[in-house]
């Protein structure tokens, strides 16, 4: 569907940016281009569809040499969703949707039901919708009328600038779902470029890694995940990830505790724990150093009184640079619940639980069984 | 055109004393209404940021200011404040404020809430909140307004002479007038360069009073600093050098000011009266000539910033007297004017120069002749081939105007144009126009080869010239009547032609044509 | 005022003042019109050849700099006298507001939103059309209108050099010594400025509204 040949492109400033590129995205598949910003995958991604335009090599499109391509007639065959959404302010939605096929001449009655067609496919209700305009829509709406607009021609392909990253984190997850869905449904070859690499290992059936204009890898999520190729991709993969169990520490997967000062009341230590549902309080001074903890059984037996006066002192603890596997053998081996990570002052950092636990190991195996849903 | 810019030079260097008092007059309404303005917008401009109720409200009437069409707020301003300077000074003034307001009010909005929240948390007063945080972080933002209305105002006070308030304008409009272009740009040129270098000046006083922390990088070196002090400075010195050339405003003991309106005749007559009053007493005179058109005069008189001016009796008949049944006998309408204004108005009139400038129907020697026209009559039947050009005075008269005219002599002009009174020659000559009316005595129509055709039907009134005079100017300054009357019936209609036909044709200028008439009378040696 | 009305009365003061208007109009209309015709395509033009766009503000800026009066003054040995003078000084003087607003106007569209009507195929004539110039709209029109305010006031000017309109009546009021006329020739432009005032800001608050982004 696309493929690079040496593709080569030098900014006047003498910069390359891209430096002998081979590249090619079968029809279907979603290609992800991920690297640290400058690394050139924009620029790739924009030769595509000519807004940048390669210095030497060659670009196919569909077996078309895109040079020999009118630009514009290019771009009306490829879709086009940008970071920054770009829906034009002064146009309906239903406008905004329907301006590839305008351009190209579609009737009105035509576009129309296109217009009618896509909205839905994105979640977006057109009797709701199709009048409004791009101002009255959140920010998440908006981007589904992107990707709406951008499939309004029924492209073949589809070029993504970070289409999801100025998103909140859920709008962002539904969306990203949302597009793996319609680009199975539709079979669309979709190439997009993010610097998230958990975007990237959720959406993209090859992932090309770059760097400094060439590429370091491009591979499958799990090949990458399994195999990285050198430390780059390795540090670029494995970067806020945890996936060697072996070489977490406290302080990777630890949580805020719920913590109490010794001079509060026992109903009011019952009350913190019923509302933050836990079942246990740490007890701290003003500076944040641990004394001791209470529980509802230490409490049940006074009922009256200060925290002070019920809190055990005894209690095990762990510093945030103790290795994870070394923290829980601590728990199995006392029976306890959690454990609380303080500093060298002695000043409570965070907490571990069993949850806690569970969870970090859990994301360190996702790399295999997350592809398997 | 490189003609044109010579003779501007020499016209120019030869009236440098002249222009330069004009410039002063020009910047003094300007910079009060300035000043005046920025004193009274920006303590708007905080009440609009402290009571934000008000903003709207005051910065929407400020534009309202700003939408008025200058002509007709010199006319509005001029209803309360009569013709005097401080008629332009508020017109200016208004159209000022919007952007000094704005300014203000905008500067002060975009302060952080932070910095002043810390100033508030060190302890300052709200007083010294908005002296010392407030206004000089917003001063550059008010600059920006003052530089604005400075532009402004200093542009549009070339319109204040029409309020009688002098400056460059005075010096357009007569060029106008007289179909000189040497004088339009000697007015039209200054006011330019003064508008340019007032922007400048105001910009790089921007630039110096913006906080250093507020000023992108490296703007502040020493070298670009200098600039700015030469710029500021240039303005300053012609800012003072002028105003000082202008003087100070308003009467004194000893002194008689002589107005004229805005034409040759008008400023001729003055400066003849003036001569004679400094060669035969000991009373100073100072000149306010070229003034504008009658109501200017009229007003300036009756309020007392001038003492006398000349003007024709059939003039004061209709308009100052609001007589509208036609004149009987011509002889005798001087002196019931002379004795009308007394009694009415605290005024009198001189003893009459001796011309009779009255209007007249002037039209091209060979179109007249082409016609067979020498009479008003003979141009009736004529008269649909020909496009009367007229001022918009005589339009407008309602006794011995454009209409009673049409009416008695039976005209069915193909069209009316109306323009100022010199242009008439300009558009006759250039064929845009066939017949106009004329003044009887003057000086252009020789040199533009028109004749006069002769009022058979007797319309038009006659137009005696002579001086009005306050009553107490005269009762304060012993034998200044006696001088002027020196005057008294010295000027036949064809003298007067001539000394206008010097003046305006032959670019004489006003003083020594004045000062040769005079030496040939004896009046002065 | 009791003269206002027996002035306003006189039916041939009537027809004047509507022929006047009727110019003034015209007149103002004409200048700002040919305006739009240059400045906007001017506007554009360096949008697109940024080098020259600082010197033509900076000289236009001048021209708007120049007192109106003097403008008009400079015309008249060039031009002669009548409406010609009077319209190109006026319409020299409206350049400016709608050249300024249209190069910032133009600049100021989103980039991103250029970079999306590139992408999806538009033609730089269609980017123009569809995209840049409606966006820009709002703020060529603000230009627009302060121009046609300017204009209005100014073209009671072209009285003096022969150029007609409702300044006609308001000089033949300085000359006669007579309020009523100045009234009744300055009332009416005054209410053609304010008129037009809020007309067209009416219109931009609409356009305005529709662009939010």
């Amino acid at each position: 569907m696309v493929r690079f040949e040496l593709v080569s492109k030098v900014y006047p400033g003498g910069q390359k940016a891209v430096d002998d590129l081979n590249l090619e995205a079968r029809k279907g598949e979603f290609v992800c281009l991920i690297g640290p910003s400058g690394c050139g995958k924009t620029t790739t991604m924009k030769m595509i569809n000519r807004l940048h335009e390669p210095t030497s090599g060659r670009i196919y499109v569909n077996g078309r040499d895109i040079m020999q391509m009118n630009p514009v007639t290019l771009r009306r065959q490829i879709g086009y969703v940008i970071q920054q959404i770009g829906l034009m302010p002064h146009m309906t939605i239903a406008e905004n949707v329907a301006l590839v096929p305008r351009l190209l001449g579609w009737d009105r009655a035509r576009q129309e039901k296109r217009v009618n067609e896509l909205l839905p496919l994105v979640g977006l209700d057109p009797a709701t919708y199709r009048d409004r305009y791009p101002s009255e829509l959140s920010g998440g709406q908006q981007q589904r009328v992107g990707i709406a607009r951008a499939m309004a021609a029924m492209p073949e392909l589809i070029l993504m600038d970070e289409p999801f990253s100025a998103l909140d984190p859920i709008t962002r997850e539904t969306l990203q779902d949302e597009m793996k869905r319609l680009q199975h449904k539709y079979k669309l070859t979709v190439v997009f470029v993010t610097h998230d690499m958990d975007e990237a290992l959720k959406l993209g059936d090859t992932i090309v890694v770059m760097r400094s204009g060439k590429i370091v890898q491009a591979a499958s999520p799990d090949e990458l995940l399994r195999n990285p190729k050198d430390d780059f991709v390795a540090q670029f993969v494995g970067r806020d990830r945890t996936r060697d169990v072996s070489l977490l520490k406290v302080a990777d997967v630890m949580i805020r505790p719920v913590t109490i000062g010794p001079e509060h009341g026992l109903a009011e230590a019952l009350v913190l724990m019923k509302k933050r549902r836990v079942s246990s309080l740490m007890v701290v001074d003003e500076d944040d150093r641990l004394l001791g903890f209470v529980t509802p059984r230490m409490i049940e037996k006074v009922r009256r009184g200060r925290v002070a006066d019920v809190m055990r002192p005894d209690i095990i603890t762990a510093s945030p640079e103790t290795p994870l596997q070394e923290a829980f053998e601590r728990m199995f081996l006392a029976h306890l619940d959690y454990l609380p990570a303080v500093d060298e002052e002695g000043r409570l950092v965070g907490l571990i639980t069993s949850t806690t636990m569970v969870d970090a190991l859990s994301q360190a195996l996702w790399s295999d069984e997350g592809e398997s849903e | 055109m490189e003609a044109t810019a010579i003779e501007t030079l020499r016209y120019m260097a030869e009236n440098w004393r002249h222009l330069l008092e004009l410039t002063g007059q020009h910047l003094q309404i300007a910079l009060i209404a300035v000043l005046g303005a920025l004193v009274v917008g920006v303590v708007l401009g905080i009440l609009a940021s402290r009571y934000p109720a008000v903003a709207g409200p005051l910065v929407g009437t400020t534009s309202v200011f700003q939408t008025i069409p200058a002509l007709a707020f010199i006319g509005f301003v001029m209803i309360f404040l009569g013709l005097t300077r401080w008629t332009g000074i508020t017109v200016l003034f208004f159209y000022c404020l919007l952007p000094i307001v704005r300014g203000t009010y905008t500067g002060i909005s975009q302060v952080q809430p932070g910095v002043i929240e810390a100033a508030r948390g060190m302890g300052m007063t709200g007083w010294q909140i908005l002296t010392r945080v407030e206004i000089p972080l917003a001063l550059p933002v008010i600059l920006v307004g003052v530089r604005l209305a400075t532009v402004v105002a200093v542009g549009t006070a070339t319109m204040m002479s029409l309020a009688g308030a002098g400056g460059l304008g005075q010096e357009i409009f007569a060029g106008i007038d007289r179909v000189q272009n040497k004088m339009i740009l000697a007015g039209a040129v200054p006011a330019a360069v003064l508008a340019v270098l007032a922007d400048r000046a105001i910009g790089a006083l921007e630039v110096l009073l913006t906080p250093a922390g507020l000023m992108p990088g490296g703007a502040r070196r020493g070298g670009r600093r200098l600039r700015q002090w030469a710029t500021i400075g240039a303005f300053a010195a012609v800012s003072l050098v002028a105003m000082s050339a202008a003087g100070g405003a308003g009467p004194r003991e000893g002194v008689v000011t002589i107005g004229s309106k805005d034409f040759t005749e008008s400023i001729l007559l003055s400066e003849m009266v003036a001569q004679t009053i400094e060669a035969r007493t000991d009373i100073r005179v100072v000149r306010k000539l070229n003034l504008g058109g009658t109501k200017v005069n009229f007003d300036g008189l009756r309020s007392g910033s001038l003492d006398m001016y000349p003007e024709y009796d059939g003039t004061a008949y209709a308009i100052h007297l609001g007589h509208t049944e036609p004149v009987t006998d011509p002889a005798a309408v001087y002196d019931q004017v002379r004795r009308e204004f007394e009694e009415k108005f605290g005024l009198t009139w001189s003893e009459p120069f001796g011309f009779n400038n009255t209007y007249a129907l002037a039209m091209p020697e060979d179109l007249a002749a082409q016609y067979g026209i020498r009479t008003a009559s003979d141009l009736a039947p004529h008269s649909p081939r020909f496009v009367f050009g007229t001022t918009n005075e005589f339009m407008g008269r309602a006794v011995d105007g454009y209409q009673p005219m049409v009416e008695t002599y039976g005209y069915q002009f193909k069209s009316v144009s109306t323009m100022t009174a010199g242009l008439r020659y300009t558009a006759i000559q250039s064929g845009e126009i066939h017949v106009m009316d004329a003044y009887a005595t003057d000086g252009k129509l020789r040199a533009f080869g028109l004749v006069i055709l002769e009022d058979d039907k007797r319309f038009f009134p006659p137009y005696n010239g002579g001086m009005i005079i306050r009553q107490d100017t005269v009762a304060k300054n012993p034998g200044l009547m006696e001088a002027v009357n020196l005057l008294a019936g010295t000027l036949s209609d064809e003298a007067m032609r001539e000394l206008n036909y010097r003046v305006e044709v032959l670019g004489e200028s006003v003083q020594e044509v004045a000062r040769d008439f005079l030496r040939s009378q004896g009046i002065v040696q | 005022m009791n003269d206002l009305f027996a002035v306003l009365g006189d039916p041939a003061l009537q027809q004047n003042l509507l022929r006047q208007t009727g110019e003034h109009i015209t007149l103002s209309l004409a200048a700002v019109g040919l305006a739009i015709l240059a400045a906007v395509p001017l506007g554009i033009v360096l949008t697109r050849l940024e080098r020259f766009a600082e010197p033509v503000m900076a000289a236009v800026s001048v021209l708007q700099t120049l007192p109106s009066l003097a403008l008009l003054a400079f015309m008249i040995p060039l031009l002669g006298i009548g409406r010609t003078p009077a319209l190109v000084a006026l319409f020299l003087y409206a350049l400016l507001p709608i050249l300024r607003n249209t190069y910032t106007g133009l600049r100021e569209v989103p980039a991103n939103l250029r970079e999306a009507g590139r992408g999806m195929g538009m033609s730089n004539l269609q980017l123009l059309r569809m995209v840049e110039l409606p966006v820009a709209f709002p703020v060529i029109l603000t230009g627009i209108r302060t121009s046609a305010v300017m204009v209005i006031g100014w073209a009671t000017l072209a009285a003096f050099v022969g150029g007609g309109g409702l300044g006609d009546t308001i000089l033949t009021g300085f000359a006669m010594v007579s309020t009523p006329h100045i009234l009744a020739g300055g009332i009416p432009v005054t209410l053609l400025a304010l008129l037009t005032d809020f007309l067209l800001g009416r219109l931009e608050r609409a356009g305005t509204r529709q662009a939010r982004t």
